[in-house]
């Protein structure tokens, strides 16, 4: 966790030099410096829209937030002093029927990449592609193939009904007028808002807004969902009811979808790759059970008789080789091993007395990814 | 399942030809949609709403009893001094409407977190200034047109014949006003906060545009800024074309007026539509579009 704090500051006084903090600041503006020249030397290029079926591309993107220019600081103070770098050499590519789930910790650059796809910011360089179109030279074209769901509910018209809320978008959205107060209906059947059609936003559930703000960018049959933590704020139920239309949209209709969460239970229930991003860079990407074997040390948890029995044999097994005691919690013992089972009692030759049970336990995802963001930052691994 | 119809898959859409859509119907649909949503927040705050209204009312009143007092002799109104500040502020409001609805409409979706949902929805941004504008031009025209009843009820006089070329002068006013408007909110939308070089503007427009006395009675030092604001030529031109005497007030005729305000409006429009557009493409640069 020291990593992180550093990173915020950790409420430290200033006047103390961290040697650590110094190069880490001095390494970020060479990274942003190379990043900056190599968006000069990209200038003017044009590139070829990429030969594939995917829906979204992106290729080797990086995007450096730089400071105001000076004279737009006299309108409003620049909220960075420095260059930083949001994205680095950043490359994926999502298929129709497929759902990618973007992970990572905040200011990992989820958002940018969402940005970017959605014509709200410019790659510094690199180029990405939604069906086909440079998100960059034809932003307006590339909204039409796009729905996006942002984070914050505060973009929905809370003043409005649900149906105001559809009509308005939809009109935006070019829907022929014919064809809108159908599509609007059917839009609002299909996210189970139906009969809270005339509902106004203010009145919604946290979960019925998430679903409005699906709607909305469900309206106009996108080929491509952009949705940024859509369930970050709705309980685990309607969470779960969220993410199954989710993937029905992708499935029936062969969308490709663009997921960030941070409820990374509901990412292993999607069943399908996910990118992990820190500080700009992928850190992994595919899919969760290759994750798993890469990264994840085997656990056994032992449950004992009693907590006498767990804690000598607590003591005994932080002598094993191979063996690294997690946890210890009344009757149950947890290791992280190797080793495997029968090796684990052959060695332990009659100390452990007074065994219950024993069985294989999951890393839980969460613990997984912190422990490959925290602990082998430096790597970046692709599977 | 909620249908398929524009699944077109990748290769559709990398058929589609945006050119080929109907882009006036687009500006016209993304008009409609600003309208009715304008009208739906305003409707949502009904006393607000109401009270807002009936404010445009307190100058016609106030200048009522005012010109009651002005009975300076030989003053060229062209009229009566009450007929003559209806028609100053009657010009304010028409333009100010024009010049400030864009950015006020920016106001409330920067501040309820809507202008990143605007700006993702598939709507050309050179439509956004016409189309976001849509409701309080349509207010302006409102107020106007209530202001002006009462200043009749009031016993203002005007001449009717004057009415066509009066409606040209309003209607290319507004659009004059909307380009300046639209320059400004090129600078709300990357500082993301309201314009400060817009409100000192709309006050000296007041000062320095006749709107409460003839422009002649400035300073000869000061006359020369009057110039720079197209109140100042809105309003010699509704008083040209709408007083009884109208046509003997010192100035342009309202027929040149029209012709200023349509060179302006042909110049100034394209001008702040490209502004507007570099503005958007600099926010993207800078990435600061998103996250009000």
């Amino acid at each position: 966790m020291a990593r992180y704090n550093k990173r915020s500051g950790g409420g430290r006084d200033r006047s103390e030099r961290d040697p650590a903090a110094e190069e880490r600041r001095a390494a970020e503006s060479v990274r942003a410096e190379r990043l900056l020249s190599l968006a000069q030397s990209q200038k003017g290029r044009r590139l070829k829209p990429p030969e594939t079926d995917a829906l979204v591309v992106v290729e080797h993107v990086s995007k450096v937030y730089v400071p105001s220019p000076p004279w737009m600081r006299l309108l409003l103070r620049s909220s960075i002093r420095k260059p930083v770098v949001a994205l680095e050499d950043f490359t994926l590519d999502v298929r129709p029927g497929q759902i990618l789930a973007v992970v990572g910790p905040n200011g990992a650059g989820k958002s940018t990449l969402f940005r970017v796809l959605t014509g709200l910011t410019t790659p510094t360089s690199g180029r990405a592609y939604v069906c086909g179109l440079d998100v960059t030279q034809k932003s307006h074209e590339v909204r039409r193939m796009i729905g996006f769901a942002p984070a914050d509910e505060k973009t929905l018209l809370l003043r409005n009904t649900c149906r105001e809320n559809l009509v308005f978008h939809g009109q935006l959205q070019g829907i022929p007028k014919r064809k809108l107060m159908r599509r609007v209906n059917e839009t609002l059947d299909f996210v189970g808002l139906g009969p809270a059609a005339d509902r106004v936003g203010i009145a919604l559930s946290t979960g019925m807004k998430a679903r409005l703000q699906l709607a909305r960018a469900l309206l106009h049959r996108p080929q491509v969902l952009i949705l940024d933590e859509p369930t970050s704020t709705v309980d685990p139920i309607a969470a779960y009811e969220l993410l199954e239309l989710i993937k029905k949209v992708v499935k029936e209709q062969g969308a490709a979808a663009l997921i960030s969460s941070h409820r990374l239970e509901e990412i292993e229930a999607l069943h399908d790759d996910v990118v992990l991003l820190d500080e700009g860079l992928v850190k992994y990407r595919g899919d969760l059970d290759t994750l798993r074997e890469l990264w994840e040390q085997p656990r056994l948890e032992i449950i004992f008789h009693g907590e006498a029995e767990c804690l000598a044999a607590s003591r005994y097994l932080q002598r094993m080789p191979g063996v690294e005691v997690v946890g210890v919690e009344g009757t149950t013992l947890t290791l992280a091993t190797a080793i495997g089972l029968g090796s684990l009692f052959a060695q332990a030759n009659g100390e452990l007395s007074g065994v219950q049970s024993v069985q294989d336990v999951k890393l839980p995802l969460r613990e997984l990814l912190a422990k490959i963001l925290i602990d082998k930052a430096d790597q970046t691994v692709q599977s | 399942m909620i249908g398929t119809e524009t699944s077109r898959g990748a290769r559709g859409a990398r058929g589609a030809n945006p050119k080929s859509s109907n882009q006036v119907r687009r500006l016209w649909e993304a008009s409609d949609a600003f309208l009715r949503l304008g009208w739906r927040q305003a409707i949502s705050y009904p006393l607000g709403f109401f009270m807002s209204q009936v404010s445009n009312f307190l100058p016609i009143l106030i200048f009522y009893f005012v010109s009651g007092l002005v009975t300076r002799p030989g003053a060229a109104f062209g009229g009566d001094y009450f007929s003559s500040v209806v028609i100053g502020l009657l010009g304010v409001k028409l333009l100010d409407s024009g010049l400030r609805g864009f950015g006020a409409q920016m106001d409330v979706a920067i501040n309820r977190g809507w202008l990143e949902m605007f700006l993702v929805e598939p709507v050309r941004w050179r439509f956004l200034p016409i189309a976001m504008s849509q409701w309080p031009n349509f207010l302006g025209v409102f107020a106007v047109a209530t202001m002006l009843a009462l200043a009749l009820a009031l016993g203002a006089t005007f001449d009717p014949s004057g009415i066509p070329i009066a409606l040209a002068i309003g209607a290319l006013g507004m659009f004059a006003g909307l380009a300046i408007g639209t320059m400004s909110a090129s600078i709300k939308v990357l500082a993301k906060s309201g314009d400060p070089v817009l409100l000192l503007y709309t006050l000296m427009a007041q000062l320095f545009s006749g709107v409460y006395f003839p422009v002649e009675r400035l300073p000869a030092g000061l006359k020369w800024l009057s110039y720079f604001f197209p109140h100042t030529y809105v309003i010699q031109g509704l008083r040209k074309a709408l007083l009884p005497d109208g046509e003997t007030l010192p100035g342009p005729s309202a027929f040149s007026t029209v012709m200023t305000l349509l060179i302006f409006s042909v110049l100034a429009y394209p001008l702040a539509i490209w502004i507007w557009g570099r503005a958007l493409e600099y926010g993207r640069k800078l990435g600061v579009l998103s996250g009000y």
